[in-house]
């Protein structure tokens, strides 16, 4: 067999397998069962993994501006924390906590309500009021106005000593609880905290105080590290970023395989780990959002980070 | 044996005629309050023996005492005897305080001196096989006029909660009135008590009986035994991340590490936890194996009804989800299940670890699967699937340790909240919950109290409320 037949059986067998993987889909069977209603989906083309509850889709487009190109950003070396008894007891004194000491970073009142647990991964710092927010002492009458909420917030912190240098514009998150009629019942008020190093949002901060009826203090999360500047390291560019993104593609939920995601915004910024996790570095990603878009109608909103150091620069942190 | 008090008792074994120097006090006798006797007899007497018709000796070691009465003669050489119808009563100081003599005998012959009184044949009687006691207080006197000795029987005297125990006074000397301690903070004044434990734990028993001469405490020592009563429940987990035939997927080995840590979390080796007297042990519903071909997949799941969401009071779906359903997977294939088909019988929390289940938008709609479940969990926006949130969330709820980290004991409410804005971070997320009153502030069972939903009006009443998990972005 010479070389152009093979590459023509090759290609042909291509096709043939092509023909398979991407055919349209078409609607299932019903299949009873006593308690549910099954439909069997059909195959559809897809053939990839993802970690990711829901589909797939590479189908992006690039609406907003390029931002400037740089070429290194620095990196931030994560501090190890510091969970000693004394900082859980610390901690549990400036929110009257007390109770039982366990593994030297949880105290906890005996009757379950009060609480606070601070991560030896991270130095996570949680305080939880396990009665609140309630209907009657968080209904949304007793609840204060936003900037209130957020004087509040930023009072108690300064006059525990836990307000971090670098704490910035604070936001207001009102997670409210609803009835069946859809009427709040009542409600907590989490003021969230934003942080910048080296002029760059890091993502990934969590640091809230949650405020309930009356303007008291019923909550507070604070996935907030130490770090210290270690050096510049070359970063890739957005639109190798956006290669990348298009390439792993970007969960767009039950909606179609490969529907319509337009990406309206791209910066760069640092990412802290999830406060269950440690952390050696503080690194770059470009982060981008947008909408999943069907019939020119927004229906979900997206968002995905890419690291943006290098290979090479990866490469020099592991070492 | 508890003494009222402690006083000084000089008496004059001639005349049986005592005077007593009360001191109100049950600090520690010092040597200086001792005194003599007549003949070598030196020592304090209990007050609470204050009133009583008896002889009284003090023997220090084994030196000679006077028993001059006619209740009882005496020979040199620590010989003593006893006439009929008296009881002997008796005391140690070994140097710091009065108490029951439980280590010496009366006689040559074995027969052992009880705390309780016992009364003794006229004849010889030996005192020997004294250990580390200075001073030995020997007395006599008549059988109607001694303080009680306590003493009492129960049954059964193991169980599990909630255990009756049936408690019966054996005291002699007559007492009038009775306190009983059961060691759990209960007590009783009655004659022959019944008491019910509702924990579990081991108990000691005290009785005082106490009648006009004085009272005295029998302790039974770790008597009662109580087992906290075991009520089994179920749980359920699935998460095929990559479901067969679904996106002409046809490989299982993406079971997901979610789901089956957090089954394997909740039935390991703490499985069983006491709360209220009651033993809560969460068993395996179904589990994951590995076929022949190294596929992972959940057993019993040959179709979404027999996955056991129906048969489990905690179901954990982690994989795919909308705002109308799930896609539960199994070996041979995958199931879309609509909310409107899905029927917990038996769940009373079900966790959901799947994009959109709870929408704002479409939250009401879920009303539907609310017959007796207590909660339901998910997310107000797309999920992410991280395998540490199924431990995390076990190990949350029942106040345990993952990865090295310590956790509080939170509510099942709370401890999604926490555990997703401990593991997951994207600012658009949102987790959710919507739960049925009274039950938002469940915890799982073995850790806290759980209540079960009411109906109003022969409605559930329904609370629905979304969660930010990070808002840095």
């Amino acid at each position: 067999m010479n070389k152009e037949m093979i590459i023509a059986i090759s290609l042909l067998a291509l096709f043939i397998i092509g023909i398979f993987i991407f055919a349209p889909s078409q609607p299932g069977p019903i299949i009873e069962s006593a308690n549910h209603t099954v439909e069997q989906l059909s195959v559809v083309s897809n053939g990839e993994s993802s970690d990711v509850a829901g589909r797939i889709s590479h189908n992006l487009v690039m609406i907003a501006p390029a931002k400037t190109a740089v070429d290194t950003t620095l990196v931030y070396k994560t501090m190890s924390p510091t969970v000693t008894n004394e900082t859980t007891l610390d901690y549990a004194k400036k929110f009257n906590v007390t109770g039982t000491l366990k593994g030297g970073a949880v105290v906890q009142s005996k009757d379950l309500r009060y609480g606070v647990e601070i991560s030896k991964n991270s130095g996570r710092v949680i305080y939880t009021d396990q009665k609140r927010p309630n209907a009657i002492q968080d209904s949304p009458d007793k609840l204060p106005s936003d900037d209130e909420a957020i004087k509040i917030a930023t009072k108690f912190l300064k006059d525990q000593d836990i307000f971090p240098e670098g704490a910035v514009d604070p936001v207001v998150q009102r997670d409210n609880t609803y009835s069946s009629k859809g009427t709040i019942t009542f409600g907590e008020i989490g003021v969230w905290y934003h942080r910048y190093l080296n002029g760059l949002n890091v993502e990934g901060t969590q640091l809230v105080v949650y405020i309930g009826g009356n303007g008291d203090v019923i909550g507070y999360f604070a996935n907030w590290r130490d770090y210290v500047p270690d050096k510049e390291y070359p970063i890739i560019s957005q639109e190798d970023a956006f290669d990348q993104m298009k390439t792993q593609g970007v969960s767009v939920g039950m909606n179609e395989k490969d529907v319509s995601v337009s990406i309206d915004n791209g910066y760069l910024a640092y990412h802290t780990k999830a406060g269950a996790y440690s952390e050696d570095y503080l690194e770059p990603v470009w982060v981008f959002k947008g909408n999943v878009t069907i019939d020119g109608k927004s229906v979900m909103a997206v968002q995905k980070s890419i690291p943006a150091l290098s290979d090479e620069s990866v490469k020099s942190l592991s070492i | 044996m508890l003494l009222k008090n402690q006083g000084l008792l000089r008496c004059n074994f001639i005349m049986a005629t005592c005077i007593l120097l009360v001191q109100f006090s049950m600090s520690p006798v010092s040597a200086s309050t001792y005194f003599s006797d007549s003949g070598s007899a030196i020592g304090i007497l209990p007050g609470h023996q204050y009133g009583r018709t008896y002889q009284s000796c003090i023997a220090e070691g084994y030196t000679d005492c006077e028993w001059p009465s006619s209740a009882f003669l005496y020979s040199a050489n620590g010989y003593v005897c006893a006439n009929s119808g008296y009881l002997w009563y008796g005391y140690v100081f070994t140097g710091s305080y009065w108490h029951n003599p439980t280590n010496y005998y009366l006689d040559s012959g074995g027969v052992k001196y009880n705390p309780n009184c016992i009364t003794l044949s006229p004849g010889v009687r030996t005192l020997s096989n004294q250990v580390d006691s200075t001073y030995i207080i020997l007395q006599v006197g008549n059988s109607n006029s001694f303080v009680p000795s306590a003493s009492f029987s129960a049954a059964p005297l193991s169980g599990t909660t909630p255990l009756v125990v049936q408690f019966t006074d054996t005291s002699v000397g007559s007492p009038t009135s009775w306190s009983w301690s059961f060691g759990d903070g209960g007590t009783s004044t009655l004659v022959n008590p019944s008491h019910t434990y509702t924990t579990a734990g081991t108990y000691s028993v005290s009785l005082t009986a106490e009648n006009s001469y004085g009272d005295d405490t029998e302790t039974k020592q770790e008597y009662v035994t109580v087992t906290p009563a075991s009520v089994n429940y179920y749980v359920v987990s699935d998460g095929v991340r990559y479901y067969h035939n679904y996106e002409n997927n046809l490989n299982l080995s993406g079971a997901d590490t979610t789901a089956q840590y957090f089954y394997d979390h909740l039935t390991d080796s703490s499985r069983c936890h006491e709360y209220g007297g009651t033993n809560y042990c969460w068993n395996e519903r179904s589990n994951p194996v590995n076929d022949n071909t190294g596929s992972l997949y959940w057993s019993q799941t040959e179709s979404a009804d027999s996955i056991g969401a129906n048969s489990a009071e905690f179901t954990f779906h982690a994989g795919h989800g909308w705002e109308d359903g799930i896609l539960f997977g199994t070996a041979n294939n995958y199931h879309k299940v609509f909310r409107t088909n899905m029927s917990f019988s038996r769940a009373k929390w079900v966790a959901l670890d799947s994009c959109q289940v709870l929408n704002q938008s479409n939250q009401s709609n879920w009303e539907s699967v609310f017959d007796g479940l207590h909660i339901l969990m998910g997310f107000d926006t797309t999920g992410l699937v991280n395998e540490d949130t199924g431990p995390q969330f076990v190990e949350r709820m029942r106040g345990g340790t993952y990865q090295g980290t310590p956790y509080q004991v939170y509510s099942i409410r709370d401890s999604w909240k926490l555990t997703l804005q401990d593991t997951l971070q994207d600012s658009s997320l949102k987790g959710a919950y919507m739960w049925a009153d009274p039950s938002g502030d469940d915890y799982l069972p073995g850790y806290g109290p759980f209540e079960e939903p009411t109906k109003s009006n022969g409605e559930y009443l329904f609370n629905w409320s979304s969660f930010a998990c990070d808002l840095s972005g």
